[in-house]
């Protein structure tokens, strides 16, 4: 099972778009329907990935590849695993920032936060010191000189007000 | 000639110097963070040209392609970090020469080799595009459909992982590049019932999440030791290549610099393979094979010159025949599409001083490239030996800004980061991650060709093999296949080099 499964998200994947796209229709008034290009790649795509599942060998190319698949699946050290461990943090708290609508600020600041200080074991000054410098940098060069949206709260737009 | 004299005109601009200056240092500067390959540096610097004219924007562009080039090598140079699979060879030797306390030697070369490379390449690129322009007109949508499979084939073949992996990472494209609106009904497809997927998912959001975000975590497992061993030279000789490295590099950089262009153009083969053919060569030609792998000046220059070269001659299919040959080629589509050029024969037709000044800001940018990278190179060993701590913040900074402009929707970010743990996973098990966005941009294309051409003939699916160019496309796809089953050498990929 250990060459399996990393097959089996991929498979759960194939199928569910397979089962969405056989919602639609293959043919329509105005020739070849919606349906008919996403069935034939999901349909690929279950086919292929089942094939992995199934014969896991076939999708290692020979000795070097199996080896490397060995080192994805070892595991970490302690330290390498925090700092993983923070990114992966990090990651999720700037997903969940961006969802809320917070700010580039808030953004990274936290994500800053999180990774310098917390998985680094850097400062927790100057991890938010950084952060706000990498934000203020941010909105300065993007945003005020180069005319790029960014993450914006009313803060943001205070601050690029206070820059014109 | 006149054509490409107009095009000088408008490249020689002031404003259009700075843009193409612009674009080189821009793309130097981030091409050079580790975890910033071509194809997301692109991505997250393509919302700057959003507010120029087409011209500007494609010479800032092209700027960037350059500078991001470079700017990877010095990654794989000091870092042993490949920013794209391009880059895998060079971090063979050119690691080891910065090892052995020549790293600006290596860099220097590379910058020569990828002068030369880029300006051969846009010169047979002025020479080659329009009687291959003339050629195209010979696609409909039948033929269409089958070259964009048999490119697909092609890239699926020569990707670093197994056929069947590499087949099913390219269907997971085009199945990503069905998500949204159906172009002719308006039929929403799926999208589960959500409102953020019905207008499709973002080209950005997709690449910055799959390299940007997945690297992040790739760099997070690795010890700070085995990123930080670069000791910046003290002065300017040391940068500078000696006399036995530049008479050790001539030949490979000429060979490379043909070989490169060569396997450019074909679709699917481009930098990639173009590397590994000139690693091999040089490898076969030279009087001291077991130098390769610890430094040998021959393994860095002819890899390093082919890449250029491939990427000048990936530009034959994209300008010519409005197919991208790679992942990067294929970000470089869309970006023309943004500004409303659609590059192929209509174009050359339609806007040859657009055509030209493309090509002419390729002359401009190679210059830009040696001009403004040679003189950098110290400072750029500098910058490579920031501590992760604060690389990281800062590459997440670039990558949130570069997929929110995009959209201007916060859920983009959310589902670049989704996709960021997807490409980590698929990264980890040796997928390749550039055939899903190959995939995904071919996607809507080959769909329209497809549907297309079924409208044509009415549903009768023998269309498809109704020409002799479509059968000859036909055949060359289900050769690939075939040979794709058949035991090879594989393609070393980052987790195999450290």
């Amino acid at each position: 099972m250990r060459g399996r499964w990393p097959a089996v998200p991929l498979v759960v994947a194939s199928a569910t778009l397979l089962v969405q796209s056989l919602a639609l229709d293959t043919w329509g008034m105005f020739g070849p329907g919606p349906g008919l290009f996403p069935i034939s790649v999901s349909a690929l795509c279950c086919v292929l990935s089942l094939a992995l599942l199934a014969w896991p060998r076939i999708g290692v190319q020979g000795r070097e590849s199996a080896q490397a698949e060995e080192a994805a699946e070892a595991p970490l050290e302690p330290a390498e695993r925090r700092t993983f461990l923070t990114c992966v943090a990090a990651l999720l708290l700037l997903a969940a920032t961006a969802l809320i609508g917070a700010g580039l600020i808030v953004m990274c600041v936290l994500t800053t936060l999180t990774i310098t200080w917390f998985g680094e074991r850097r400062s927790w000054r100057r991890a938010l010191v950084f952060g706000i410098l990498c934000a203020l940098a941010g909105l300065v060069v993007f945003n005020r000189l180069l005319g790029v949206d960014v993450p914006s709260s009313p803060v943001e737009t205070w601050l690029v007000r206070l820059t014109r | 000639m006149e054509p490409l004299v107009q095009g000088f005109a408008a490249v020689l601009q002031p404003l259009n110097i700075l843009y193409c200056f612009a674009g080189v240092l821009l793309g130097t500067v981030v091409g050079i963070l580790p975890g910033l390959g071509p194809l997301a540096t692109i991505a997250i610097l393509l919302p700057i040209t959003y507010k120029m004219g087409a011209a500007a924007a494609i010479i800032m562009l092209a700027g960037v392609y350059y500078g991001v080039a470079y700017g990877g090598t010095a990654t794989s140079v000091l870092l042993r970090i490949p920013g794209e699979a391009s880059s895998v060879i060079t971090c063979l030797d050119g690691y080891m020469m910065a090892r052995n306390g020549r790293a600006g030697a290596a860099l220097g070369i590379a910058a020569l080799g990828s002068f030369v490379a880029g300006t051969f390449g846009t010169v047979a690129i002025s020479y080659v595009s329009a009687p291959l322009a003339a050629l195209v007109f010979a696609f409909g949508p039948a033929e269409y459909t089958t070259l964009m499979i048999a490119a697909l084939c092609a890239v699926t073949y020569f990707s670093g992982s197994s056929l069947p992996r590499s087949l099913l990472m390219a269907a997971f494209g085009l199945a990503l590049g069905c998500i949204g609106a159906d172009p002719m009904t308006m039929e929403p497809r799926l999208s589960f019932g959500s409102q953020s997927l019905a207008g499709g998912i973002e080209l950005t959001s997709l690449a910055v999440g799959l390299f940007g975000f997945s690297e992040l975590l790739a760099l997070a497992r690795k010890r700070p030791e085995a990123l930080a061993i670069i000791r910046p030279p003290s002065g300017l000789l040391g940068f500078l290549p000696n006399r036995e490295e530049w008479r050790r590099s001539v030949m490979p950089i000429g060979r490379g610099t043909v070989l490169g262009f060569l396997v450019g153009v074909l679709p699917g083969g481009g930098a990639v393979l173009a590397t590994f053919l000139s690693y091999t060569l040089e490898r076969k030609l030279s009087r001291h094979p077991e130098q390769f792998g610890r430094g040998a000046v021959e393994g860095l220059a002819g890899p390093e010159t082919a890449n250029n070269a491939g990427t000048a001659g990936s530009f034959v299919p994209l300008l010519c025949m409005g197919i991208p040959s790679n992942a990067v080629t294929a970000v470089l589509l869309s970006a023309f599409m943004i500004h409303g050029v659609t590059p192929g024969p209509t174009m050359i037709a339609k806007q040859p001083e657009l055509f030209w000044t493309i090509i002419a800001s390729m002359y401009l940018g190679n210059v830009m490239l040696v001009v403004l990278n040679v003189p950098l190179i110290g400072l750029l060993i500098r910058v490579i030996n920031v501590s992760r701590a604060y690389l990281s913040p800062t590459i997440l900074l670039l990558c949130v800004i570069g997929v929110y402009s995009a959209s201007s929707d916060p859920v983009s970010i959310a589902v670049a980061v989704a996709f960021g743990f997807i490409g980590y996973f698929l990264r980890r098990h040796g997928y390749d991650l550039g055939l899903i966005v190959m995939g995904f941009v071919l996607g809507p294309i080959l769909e329209r060709s497809v549907r297309q051409a079924l409208l044509i003939s009415n549903g009768d699916v023998r269309v498809f093999v109704s020409s002799p160019l479509a059968i000859g496309l036909a055949i060359v796809s289900a050769l690939v296949l075939i040979a794709g089953f058949w035991p090879r050498r594989p393609i070393p990929r980052l987790e195999e080099q450290t």
